[in-house]
């Protein structure tokens, strides 16, 4: 009902099972392609290996050495890897659907200036557009990139993880973190700056790297000196005066500080007792010791940063030992784990910052062993022959975890360029299209020109009905722009055969001055419009006759009304109801216009 | 081991970095503190209206932080009543404030732009708010307590946020006056360098304007004299030169003009009242000064010409001060109870109306101390907006 405040709910029955839907049909070609990966492994087995003849068909040369993968990269890919998944899996939490872009994004990108906010809204409306594509491609995306990080491990298909890791967080980072916060205020590296995925993404650069460039100390020195001059800057930041991070919260009636509040907030999110009773604890500490606090994050954060630079093993263990330990205390005391609540996506900052870390500390004081490698330098008896080795075992599993990224990023792809809202976001507020056959009842009320018009009048036309409220602050405008859509998207030569009619829907203001001026506030100005109102007496019988409840709520409320439009056909009966109730966003409104589109069509089409 | 030289250079010119981009946004913050001790007063909606048919008040209620469940409420006090009704217009959403324009028989209530709304519906009643009638302002009414005007006669003056409109009778057929650009670009706009204008009042033959200026030491008060507007001459002590002055409130009274004007001065602010009872003249009366500390949170117009202001310190103590009219003198009220969202002060009664969520309390002062009158519980519809 207008004024009673329709809502998409992240919980919503009909959105759950079409997500479930989804992620099964992509669970079933991601089997398909393990499964055709599988018979690739198998396949070489299944013939006996061929015996050597007399002739020598293969040689071997002696066995060779070479580098194996650094333990520092290899450190890196399997960690992210494991992140990866960890990330993909929380994707198929429920409230992903509708409750990540409204939950999650736009808070996110809330504190940051506008032309952030336009470029995540911008993400964020295709989501909102196609829900359920959106947030089953992000589930496999996720897992795909995470296996491909484990399973190859060299080579160019093992750079190649690097760079679709790279990809993949660089889109994350941008319009599901907003850039990390870090054009927005309260920037800390407490509550998560750089953003999380920014540092899956330096993981990812570094495994992108050429093998040759871990030869040495030079990664080990440049990742410690980039996160040594990163801590000390965040050190800074965090003294900084002014930013609320230097108090808690002297009484109860004072400001809260910048880390008491955010911690506070944090142990309201769902999760168990235990880990809110950790963290209201420290709240309550925070909040009596900021100042403290404050002073032992900076100087933590300032020493560890300093012994990173020295580029010193000793000092190296001991600030990865130390920043180990504060990024866990902080994970758990103020990130709250991160992944919480419903809607979380990944574990926040802290634990790759402390895998970014440890692969500094490993690049720096260890060395790529070298590994005997036998290389068959004859010809392969054949592709079966040719699958054996250990080397294709590895193309193989890499090229499925490739199919399982591609199984979410083509249905995003068409998403993003796809500018018809899907049907079922206005389909889970308001219920599917009810069909019916049955006369529509007759009515003459007056439209905005002060002309009469007339069901009858009306009479070989495809009619979408509604009522709207004129001096409506929310819903009904939202209709108006929808019925503009569906104007629009028929085309001018559909005008003469369509009607879109309103009837006014509020007890007081009713006069035909209200529905000019809500159709000068709308532009409503299309020929086949028509905003018809009366006296009261003349509405109240149409009302009834629609079903359409109209009821004051006073106290400075708006005119409560059903959302309810009807779809008449030329020969005057009705044929679908659909509520019209537009929900929380715009995109909702243009789910509505693009069913309202499908059965207009439908209806003209008998 | 090496000493890494490069990477302390780059760590050096990262701090560098950081420290001059927080160091250049701290600055701006900090000008924009400068820039706040000098702002103006401000014009709070929040606001009360003592007529001799009755008083009448209007406020925020409901979940505060939140705009889309914050209600604005009417209340009146029907002259000789010991209680206050509830009277809030209704069939419009409210949420982006009312504007009372007392009348001859009652009031007419305008409803500012919320949401989607950008045209101020309106709601006229000559029976204390029991009925309305519904009537239309084609633009959407500025956020300041005068922005709608009845003249005695029934003639109308409305403030948008770009132009001031008059209707002749009936609350219909608006037709511009002027604009706010052309009141910039007057001579008596660029003398004022008017950040906002504040107010607007028809008496039916004259229309007075009130602005905040950011010149120091201009009153911004003009007059309609033919087409343009001017100055209508207002002039503060010598000691208000640097200041920083808004006109906060015009109100008509039997015998001329008042208006309450905001100087800040630093970080002090003080409130002085000023009367014309020769319209058109440039004779003003004005009030002593009267220093009241924090931000003004409510401004209300008493019987008598008049005006009383309640203002709140950073530690939310609350101060109100009212002056009864021409030749009294301001007057510093007890502190007002925790909540006060305005005072109203109608003869020889002054009220606090006091909100919490959807409670009104009303304190009465009696004998100097604030005693608890009456509560009313107000159904705010929650979550019928948005």
């Amino acid at each position: 009902m207008q004024g009673m405040g329709g809502t998409l709910s992240s919980s919503n029955p009909l959105i759950l099972a079409a997500f479930e839907s989804a992620l099964r049909h992509q669970a079933l070609i991601v089997l398909v392609l393990l499964l055709i990966a599988a018979t690739a492994w198998v396949w070489p087995y299944t013939a006996p290996k061929p015996k050597p003849e007399a002739g020598p068909t293969l040689e071997s040369t002696p066995p060779a050495t070479e580098l194996g993968e650094h333990p520092a990269r290899k450190f890196l890919r399997i960690s992210f890897g494991l992140l990866w998944i960890f990330d993909g899996l929380l994707q198929l939490q429920q409230g992903m659907p509708v409750g990540l872009p409204t939950d999650v994004v736009q808070p996110a990108a809330a504190s940051s200036p506008g032309w952030v906010q336009h470029l995540v809204n911008n993400g964020v409306s295709i989501w909102l557009r196609h829900p359920i594509p959106a947030a089953a491609s992000a589930v496999w995306i996720q897992v795909g990139v995470g296996i491909l990080l484990l399973v190859a491990s060299r080579g160019r298909l093992s750079q190649l993880a690097g760079v679709v890791s790279v990809g993949w967080g660089l889109v994350v980072w941008v319009f599901g973190e907003a850039f990390g916060g870090i054009f927005g205020s309260g920037l800390s590296w407490l509550f998560g700056a750089p953003g999380a995925v920014l540092l899956y993404v330096i993981a990812g650069v570094l495994i992108a790297l050429p093998e040759r460039a871990w030869v040495g100390q030079r990664i080990g020195r440049a990742l410690l000196g980039v996160l040594g001059v990163f801590l000390l800057a965040m050190a800074v930041l965090q003294a900084w005066p002014g930013r609320g991070f230097w108090q808690g919260q002297s009484n109860p009636h004072a400001t809260v500080g910048a880390l008491t509040s955010m911690v506070q907030t944090m142990s309201q999110t769902p999760q168990p007792h235990l880990l809110s009773s950790l963290v209201s604890s420290f709240a309550s500490f925070d909040a009596q010791h900021g100042w403290s606090v404050n002073l032992f994050i900076v100087l933590a954060l300032a020493a560890i940063g300093i012994a990173l630079l020295t580029g010193r093993e000793q000092v190296t263990f001991v600030a990865l030992v130390c920043s180990s330990v504060l990024c866990i205390a902080v994970w758990v005391f103020v990130q709250d784990l991160g992944f919480l609540g419903g809607v979380g996506t990944d574990p926040n900052s802290m634990i790759p910052t402390v895998l970014l870390i440890g692969a500094g500390y490993v690049a720096l004081t260890r060395q790529a062993v070298p590994v005997v490698q036998r290389v068959d330098v004859a010809k392969p008896a054949g592709l079966r022959s040719a699958l054996r080795s250990p080397a294709a075992l590895g193309v193989t599993a890499a090229v499925a975890s490739f199919g399982i990224v591609l199984v979410g990023a083509v249905p995003m792809a068409f998403a993003s360029v796809n500018t018809h809202t899907d049907t079922i976001v206005t389909e889970a507020i308001n219920g599917q299209p009810e069909p019916t056959d049955t006369p529509a009842t007759p009515f003459e009320l007056t439209d905005q020109n002060g002309e009469s018009v007339s069901l009858a009048t009306l009479k070989g036309r495809t009619v979408a009905l509604t009522f709207l409220d004129p001096v409506c602050t929310s819903d009904c405008p939202l209709i108006a722009q929808e019925f503009r859509q569906v104007d629009e998207s028929l085309g001018a030569a559909a005008t003469k055969n369509t009607a879109f009619v309103a009837v006014v829907a509020n007890p007081t203001y009713l006069g035909v001055q209200f529905v000019q001026a809500f159709d000068s506030q709308e532009n409503m100005n299309m020929p086949n419009w028509y905003f018809l109102t009366g006296s009261l007496s003349q509405l109240t019988a149409v009302w009834d006759a629609y079903g359409i409840q109209v009821q004051t709520i006073g106290s400075g409320g708006m005119a409560a009304h059903s959302d309810t439009t009807y779809v008449i056909d030329g020969a005057g009966h009705l044929r679908t109801i659909l509520g019209a109730d537009p929900g929380d966003t715009t995109t909702d409104s243009a789910s509505f216009a693009a069913l309202l589109n499908k059965e207009m069509r439908a209806v003209a089409a008998g | 081991m090496r000493s890494p030289k490069g990477t302390y250079t780059a760590t050096a010119l990262a701090i560098g970095i950081v420290t001059i981009t927080v160091g250049c946004s701290s600055h701006s913050t900090a000008s924009s503190s400068a820039t706040s001790a000098d702002a103006s007063v401000g014009v709070p909606l929040t606001t009360s209206v003592a007529t001799p048919n009755g008083t009448w008040a209007t406020f925020p209620m409901g979940h505060l932080d939140d705009p889309t469940n914050t209600f604005w409420e009417l209340f009146t006090l029907p002259g000789g009543s010991e209680r206050w009704a509830q009277h809030t217009p209704p069939d419009v959403a409210d949420n982006g404030g009312l504007v009372i324009a007392p009348t001859s028989a009652g009031a007419v209530v305008g409803f500012r732009p919320s949401e989607l709304l950008s045209f101020s519906p309106l709601a006229s009643t000559d029976d204390g708010g029991t009925t309305y009638t519904p009537g239309l302002l084609s633009g959407g009414l500025a956020n300041v307590p005068d922005a709608l005007s009845v003249s005695p006669s029934g003639e109308a003056a409305a403030l948008t946020t770009t132009q001031v409109l008059t209707s002749a009778a009936a609350l219909s057929a608006w037709q511009p006056a002027t604009t706010v650009a052309a009141i910039d670009a007057s001579p008596a706009g660029l003398a004022c360098g008017v950040r906002q204008v504040t107010a607007v009042l028809t008496t039916g033959t004259d229309i007075v304007v009130g602005l905040s200026c950011s010149k120091p030491g201009v009153v911004g008060l003009l007059q309609r004299t033919g087409s343009a507007f001017v100055s209508a001459g207002v002039q503060l002590p010598s000691t208000d030169a640097k200041a920083v002055i808004e006109v906060l409130r015009i109100a008509a009274y039997q015998h001329g003009v008042a208006a309450l004007i905001g100087v800040r001065n630093g970080s002090a602010t003080s409130y002085i009242a000023a009367w014309n009872s020769t319209p058109g003249s440039p004779t003003w009366t004005l009030s002593a000064p009267e220093a009241v500390g924090g931000a003004l949170i409510s401004t209300g117009v008493t019987s008598g010409s008049g005006f009383v202001v309640l203002s709140k310190a950073d530690s939310g103590t609350l101060a109100a001060a009212a002056i009864a009219g021409q030749g009294s003198n301001w007057t510093q009220l007890a502190a007002p109870p925790a909540g006060t969202a305005t005072i109203s002060v109608s003869g020889d009664r002054t009220d606090a109306l006091v909100v919490d969520s959807a409670t009104f309390i009303d304190y009465r002062l009696t004998s100097g101390q604030w005693a608890k009158a009456q509560t009313v519980q107000v159904a705010i519809p929650y979550g019928s907006t948005g």
